[in-house]
Order: C-alpha cells, then sequence, then structure tokens
C-alpha cells in the first residue's frame, strides 16, 4: 500500500510538470492549448536526439528539452494564435477557432516528428532501472528526479507568481485581461512569457516521459488530455491548483491499476472527468463561481 | 473495380458521419469530438446482433440508431450547458470512456481480437453477399441521410437550432428551451452516425476497435471543417476530400507509414489554415464566430 | 395560472442584486400593471437594465420576490418566465444573425410544433398549415415595421435601426402579454421613434403590460402612463407622466445629459 502511494507520488510529480504549463497557459490568455501536447513530444525527441543520438549526459538532453519546448511554444503562439488572437473584421476569434487550430497545430507537428523519427518506440535508456530503497518503498531513481523537480517547479513558480512583479502581472491577466490592456502593459507580450515558460516545462515533462517509459510520436495527445484532467479537476483561475489535481490523478491512476487493471485506467480518468464537468467545473480550489456555465 | 467500390464505399460512410457531425457542428454550432464512438457504437450494436441474436440487417440497424440515439441524448442533455472548451472536452471524455469499454469488455466485444463472421445482410428477404451488395446498401443510407438532413434543416427544428446557435440568450428570451434543442441535435446526430457503422459492419464482415479511436473524431471534424459548416453538400464536399487525399498521396514517392503521416500533416496544415482564412470551409457558410 | 392572451400584473417586492460588491438593486419594489407603459428612467449605472434582466430570469435576484399575475417567478429560468408570457427586447437588439429576416421573426412564434425534431422529419406531412400561417403572420409584422422588402436577406446586412425594428417585430410574434424594452427608440431616426412610440402604445391599449427604459425624455413623456425615477440601485419616485419633467428637472446632473436627442447609434 504504501509502495502504491509512493507511485502515485511519483506519478503526480509528472502530472504536475504536464498541468502547471497547460494551466498556465488556460488561466493566463484562456486558450485550450491542446497543442500543448505536441510540445511535451517535441521535448521528449529533443532530449532523445540529443543523449542518444548525439551522445551527450541526460541532463544537457534536459536542458534541450525545455529550450526546444520553449522555443516551440513562442512559435506556436506566435504563428497560430496571435493572428486569431488579434482578430479580423468581426472581432476576436471565438473559442472554436482557436481550438480546432490547435488540433491542427497539434497534428502538423506530432505527425511531423512520426516521419523524421518513426513510429517505433524510443528508448532512453538502454539498460536496468537503477532504484533506491527509502523507507521500505522502493523507487527508480526517475521517478526520484521527477518528485523533487516537480517540487522545486512548484516552488519556483510559486515565488514567480506571488513575489515578483512579472508575476503579478500574469495573475492580472489572468483575472482581467481588458483591464491590464487599458494599463498600458503589454500583453501579446506577457502572453509570449506565459507559453515560453509553460512550454518549456512541457519540454522537461516529455523529456521524463521519454526517460520514464519510452518516447512515441502519439503519446502527447494522451499526456495533453492528462494535464487537462488535472487543472480541470483542481481548479482554473487558481494557477497552482493544478498540483491538487494532479496528486488526485496519481492515486486514482495506481488505485485502478491495482484493484482493476491498467487497461482501465483512461476510463477512470474520463469519468472522473465527466463526473468534476457536471457537478462542479470549476474545479475543487476554485476561486470564481461557475464562470464555466453559460 | 473493387478498388473503386472500396474507395466508393469509404466516400458513402464518411459522408454520412460528416452529415450528422454537421448539425451538431454547423447549424448547432458545436464542437465534438465523439462521433468517432457513436460510429463505433453503431457498428458494434449492429454486428453483434445479427451475429449473437440473428437479427436481419434492418431491425439492427435500427436498434443500433436507437442504443446510439439514447446515450447522446443523456449524456448531451446535462453537458451542453458547459462553456465551449469543457463541452469540447466532455465529449472527448465521452469517446475515451466509450473507446475504453469497447476495447476491454472483451466478454463481449472480444476487444482487440475484433469481431469477424458478421453475416452478409439481407433485406426483405433478399440475401446481399457481394460487395457491390454492401455498397447499394452503404449508398441507399446515404441518400436516406441527406434527405433526412435536408428536411430536419428546412424545419422549425433547424430553424430554432440555427437561433440558438447565433444567440442562445435571444433564444432563450423567446422561451426556448436551449439545453432540449442541443440535446435533441446531439441525439439525432448521434443516431444517425450509427447508420454509417451498420453499413460499414456489414460491407467489412469484420470489426476492430481501432477503427474508432480519438483520431477517427478528428478525421470527421476535419471533414466537416475543410469541406464546410451550415451546408449540405458541405460535408460531402469533404467526404471525397477526406477519401481522395490518400489516393492522391499514393503517387507520391513515400513510404508507406510516411504517407499516413502526410496525410494527416496536410489534415491539420488544412484545419489551421481553415480556421485563419476561411473557417465556413470549402463549400459551407457557417464561420464559427 | 397566467391564461394565455391575458396579461398580468408584474410585481417587484424588496429584490435586491449586487454583482462582486457592487449594489445593482437595492430593496427595489415596483409594480406594472396591464394596459398601462411604465418607463424606467435614470442615469447610467442605475440598476435600470438590471431590473429588466431580474424580472426575466437572466439574473438571479439575491433577495426579494417577483411576482407576475398569480405566480410566483424569482427562481424561474429565464426560457420558463418567455413562455408564461414576458418577453424581453434587449439593449444590444440581439438578433439571430445568420438567419433571414423573416426566419428571426418566425422562429419566435412560441406554438410552432415542428420544433421537436421527430416532427420535423415528417414535417411536410404533418405541420404545414399551421406554420404557413406562422409565416403570414411574420409578414404582417414585418410589414408593419417596413421590412417587408428585406424578408429574405440575413439580418446582419441590416441597419442598426432596421435591426432595431425586426428586434420589435420579433417580440410581437413571440405573442408577448408582458414586455420588457430595453431602450426601443436608442439609435432610431425621429420618423422611425414615432413609429415605435405608437406601436408600444397600441399595444398597451390591447391590455399589456409595457415596461419601457428610456433615456430620451421626448419618448418618455409622449409614451408612458407612469414612470419609476432610479438611481443608485433604489427606485428613488413613482410618478405620473405629466410629473415627470419637473421630477426631473430637479434631479442629478445626469439625467440632463440625456435630454439632448439620440445621436450615433450604439454598436
Amino acid at each position: 500500500m504504501v509502495q502504491l502511494f509512493a507511485n502515485a507520488l511519483s506519478d503526480a510529480g509528472l502530472y504536475v510538470l504536464l498541468a502547471i504549463g497547460f494551466g498556465l497557459i488556460l488561466t493566463g490568455t484562456r486558450i485550450f492549448h491542446i497543442a500543448h501536447g505536441a510540445t511535451i513530444t517535441v521535448g521528449g525527441y529533443a532530449c532523445y536526439t540529443i543523449s542518444v543520438s548525439a551522445g551527450l549526459p541526460v541532463y544537457v538532453g534536459a536542458a534541450g528539452s525545455v529550450l526546444a519546448g520553449m522555443l516551440l511554444g513562442l512559435v506556436i503562439n506566435r504563428v497560430v494564435y496571435m493572428p486569431l488572437v488579434r482578430g479580423r473584421r468581426g472581432g476576436p476569434a471565438s473559442s472554436f477557432v482557436l481550438i480546432v487550430s490547435s488540433l491542427g497545430a497539434y497534428l502538423v507537428i506530432s505527425h511531423g516528428i512520426s516521419l523524421i523519427y518513426g513510429t517505433d518506440t524510443k528508448v532512453l535508456r538502454p539498460g536496468p532501472d537503477w532504484t533506491v530503497r527509502l523507507a521500505g518503498v522502493r523507487v527508480t531513481v526517475i521517478q526520484l528526479c521527477n518528485m523533487l523537480i516537480a517540487t522545486a517547479t512548484l516552488v519556483g513558480l510559486w515565488f514567480v507568481l506571488i513575489r515578483t512583479r512579472l508575476g503579478r502581472l500574469i495573475r492580472a491577466l489572468a483575472d482581467d485581461p481588458e483591464l491590464v490592456a487599458v494599463l498600458g502593459y503589454d500583453v501579446a507580450g506577457l502572453r509570449a512569457v506565459i507559453f515560453g515558460l509553460a512550454s518549456g516545462l512541457a519540454g522537461l515533462a516529455g523529456a521524463f516521459t521519454a526517460l520514464d517509459s519510452g518516447l512515441e510520436p502519439a503519446s502527447g495527445f494522451a499526456a495533453v488530455l492528462v494535464a487537462a484532467v488535472c487543472c480541470i479537476l483542481g481548479g482554473v483561475g487558481r494557477l497552482l491548483a493544478p498540483a491538487l489535481g494532479a496528486l488526485i490523478l496519481g492515486v486514482l491512476t495506481n488505485l485502478v491499476a491495482w484493484y482493476i487493471g491498467a487497461n482501465w485506467q483512461n476510463a477512470a480518468i474520463f469519468l472522473l472527468l465527466m463526473m468534476t464537468l457536471l457537478v462542479r467545473p470549476q474545479g475543487i480550489l476554485a476561486r470564481r463561481r461557475r464562470l464555466e456555465e453559460q | 473495380m473493387s478498388y473503386a467500390v472500396q474507395i466508393a464505399e469509404m466516400f458513402c460512410v464518411y459522408a454520412i458521419l460528416g452529415l450528422t457531425l454537421n448539425l451538431v457542428m454547423g447549424y448547432g454550432g458545436l464542437l465534438s469530438l465523439s462521433h468517432g464512438i457513436f460510429f463505433g457504437l453503431g457498428a458494434y450494436t449492429t454486428a453483434l446482433l445479427m451475429l449473437h441474436l440473428e437479427w436481419q440487417f434492418l431491425p439492427a440497424c435500427a436498434a443500433a440508431i436507437a442504443v446510439c440515439s439514447f446515450v447522446a441524448i443523456v449524456f448531451a442533455l446535462p453537458t451542453v450547458r458547459l462553456r465551449g472548451d469543457y463541452f469540447v472536452l466532455s465529449t472527448v471524455a465521452l469517446h475515451m470512456i466509450g473507446y475504453c469499454f469497447l476495447y476491454n469488455l472483451v466478454a463481449v466485444t472480444r476487444g482487440p481480437y475484433g469481431i469477424t463472421g458478421i453475416p452478409c445482410p439481407a433485406i426483405a428477404g433478399i440475401g446481399i453477399a457481394s460487395r457491390h451488395g454492401a455498397l447499394a446498401i452503404a449508398f441507399g443510407s446515404l441518400v436516406i441521410v441527406t434527405l433526412l438532413q435536408w428536411q430536419l434543416a428546412r424545419s422549425p427544428f433547424g430553424r430554432v437550432l440555427r437561433a440558438v446557435r447565433d444567440d442562445e440568450t435571444a433564444a432563450l428570451s423567446l422561451g426556448k428551451s436551449v439545453v432540449w434543442v442541443r440535446g435533441f441535435a446531439f441525439g439525432i446526430s448521434g443516431g444517425l452516425a450509427a447508420i454509417a457503422g451498420g453499413a460499414f459492419a456489414v460491407y467489412h464482415g469484420y470489426l476492430h476497435p481501432a477503427s474508432f479511436t480519438l483520431n477517427n473524431s478528428v478525421l470527421i471534424v476535419t471533414l466537416v471543417v475543410v469541406g464546410g459548416s451550415g451546408t449540405i453538400r458541405g460535408p460531402l464536399v469533404g467526404a471525397l476530400f477526406v477519401t481522395l487525399l490518400p489516393e492522391l498521396l499514393r503517387f507520391l514517392p513515400v513510404a508507406d507509414a510516411g504517407r499516413a503521416d502526410l496525410q494527416q500533416i496536410i489534415f491539420g496544415l488544412l484545419l489551421v489554415l481553415a480556421m485563419r482564412f476561411r473557417p465556413e470551409g470549402l463549400a459551407g457558410v457557417y464561420r464559427y464566430d | 395560472m397566467t391564461e394565455p392572451g391575458r396579461s398580468a400584473e408584474l410585481e417587484l417586492q424588496g429584490v435586491s442584486k449586487s454583482f462582486d460588491g457592487v449594489c445593482a438593486l437595492n430593496c427595489v419594489d415596483a409594480e406594472f400593471r396591464p394596459g398601462t407603459v411604465t418607463c424606467v428612467v435614470g442615469p447610467n449605472g442605475a440598476g435600470k437594465t438590471t431590473l429588466l434582466a431580474v424580472s426575466s430570469g437572466f439574473v438571479r435576484a439575491d433577495a426579494g420576490q417577483i411576482r407576475y399575475g398569480d405566480q410566483t417567478i424569482t427562481r424561474l429560468r429565464p426560457n420558463q418566465i418567455a413562455r408564461m408570457g414576458i418577453g424581453r427586447l434587449f439593449q444590444d437588439v440581439r438578433l439571430f444573425r445568420r438567419l433571414s429576416t423573416l426566419e428571426n421573426v418566425t422562429v419566435a412564434d412560441q406554438r410552432s410544433r415542428g420544433e421537436h425534431p421527430l416532427a420535423a422529419a415528417v414535417w411536410p406531412l404533418i405541420g404545414g398549415r399551421h406554420e404557413r400561417e406562422n409565416i403570414l403572420r411574420a409578414r404582417d409584422h414585418l410589414d408593419f415595421v417596413g421590412l417587408a422588402d428585406r424578408a429574405d436577406k440575413p439580418a446582419k446586412w441590416l441597419s442598426f435601426g432596421q435591426q432595431k425594428l425586426l428586434a420589435i417585430s420579433r417580440l410581437l410574434n413571440c405573442g408577448a402579454q408582458c414586455m420588457l424594452l430595453d431602450e426601443p427608440t436608442a439609435g432610431l431616426s425621429p420618423n422611425m421613434v414615432a413609429q415605435v412610440v405608437s406601436t408600444i402604445r397600441a399595444l398597451a391599449n390591447k391590455n399589456r403590460t409595457i415596461v419601457v427604459v428610456e433615456h430620451n425624455l421626448t419618448v418618455v413623456r409622449a409614451l408612458c402612463d407612469w414612470a419609476y425615477i432610479m438611481d443608485d440601485g433604489n427606485i428613488t419616485a413613482r410618478v405620473r407622466a405629466d410629473e415627470i419633467a419637473q421630477r426631473l428637472g430637479r434631479n442629478a446632473s445626469g439625467i440632463a445629459a440625456s435630454e439632448s436627442p439620440p445621436s450615433q447609434p450604439r454598436e
């Protein structure tokens, strides 16, 4: 049972990395960034290219992932979203237009990866996992790193969002974008920062997923769905709430895998999502009341 | 010749799927990524009823329509009140849950082993054993669905659906129940998609969950967006495009797997370009604004 | 139960509503009787539109009761309230932009049976007569407001003034017995203003209950029997038509600004 909880924590750590970035974009720019999944995939493949193909050490690979993710996020924002958000004669684009564009971008990028690298699962660590025994529980080094990095990310993000001017601006943007624009701040620049930051995290998450369970071009979609579920569970409108969603999801997936079977994990995750959407769409730690309904 | 028949059958199936999804998207203004699972549920229901309970094709198809309509309405009534993005996510959830059941409920659906040996359809006592016959069924279904769709679009139901799409608040102020209008649209859309499933099942004679993944839902959405939203001809154009593109790509000197990726890349590019420059698609009228 | 075709009194008792700590309605009491036109006047932000929103169910009151006839409608949904006979004209018009002008009016018909999808599928066999009457009635309404020649054009091609008139004829076809009109004459030319005013007067004479939020005092004087003056979420006075001018002349400066004739149509 404790082993279960340890696995859950480590999975939650991974989900945190996935979800925090997605949540940052969703809260800060109100865009449902499906292409975040593509960023995650690219991060993983960047790490693969650097570590395996070029033979450089893993931490260089991870750094490369962050960089690649960041770049891709900024490009997607500039090329796909900005023209739509600026809008044409009818005004800014509807959420339908944004989400379909995001889907299109995801398809292009993930299948581009597939075209270049092939669809076979790539392995980043040819060799057994190094495991460690801690307090009677067996964890792999990767899982430990997961949890550590996730915690570090949360702390770091908390610091940036609460203590810095930039963070305050981001929170203001999440609350009231029109007001921020009217006050003369560079909203486009802020959004770019949000995308860069969140996508860097996504790249790192991609590297960790790759190290943990191998690399496939299609895995990004599942990852972004998990991120979305964490955000909705935890609460939209609070920038660090996805972490709670990640924890719940980590526990749920491991419980289901243990008692029912790993192949039913998806059904469990999405049933939980449906229940949340129907009963409390604003999430557990919601700050705003029911803005999710018309 | 059988190659052309195959293409024609694929066109008919995708045209039905596109027309039915268009009811929800182009006329209803909602994005649904769950259409693939109604396709699958319809196919599996028809196949299982024919295979295990020895039902005839038409009653089996009718039952499939009933099942899909029921699931669709039960899903839609509580969820259509959700804000745009959240509704889309709920349709994804529906698909993923449905697919999980399809894949893992091996006792019923035989999961990854697939269903084989679906009996030949018989209509009014006449057995139809050939591919051409099955194509005729698919084409006949397409004609029926097109007529129904055209009729619905012209009717007061179509009018109130478009009104709700254009301005929910104004529709409420006229006494319209937005939830039921959208719920019914979703229910009809899911129910009629079952027809495509039935035609698909009896043409191929076997079923596998891999035909009904989320990618399939994305493909149907792509065909509606690119072909055209809010008209009858839009999804027909879209189905033509989606059916012919893979064939055109055969002429390129690319490996098989690469071709599939290239196809998806083209679809993705078209989605992005369409949303940016021509949201109504090639032959549509609704711009999702 | 309010009979269809018979209008009733709309009454608000102690209705309060706040948005994010800002009080929009503060313990408001008001009554609107059948056969009368009651105007609601006041400066911007006084709570006039909120009053309409709460009465039509689009906003949930924090406290108080709203009654229509012998029914309490405080907790009902907007479409339920609309079916009881309360119709609303929005300040920003809210047409169905992609529907044709005629369809905007025909869709308002509350008794259409073809709106159920199963009926719609066999429409030509069953629904013809009712729908034909609906279309004839709609064309009459359009003719009355001068839009008959635009019947088949998309509503978004109409000018703002024409859109206003279309919204009014849509409300007429809805068969609303109690009408909540939010600035019905704003943005209209003087001719159209006169036309709208005479239409509203005629409706009141047919025993409908009419509530009009207006800034244009000329219209207020010409149109209404009674007026509520609102300021800062409170109703400060209830006056008869002839007393309006002198009452408002003495009030806050915000009212004086609205004495000027209607300028640009609002977007």
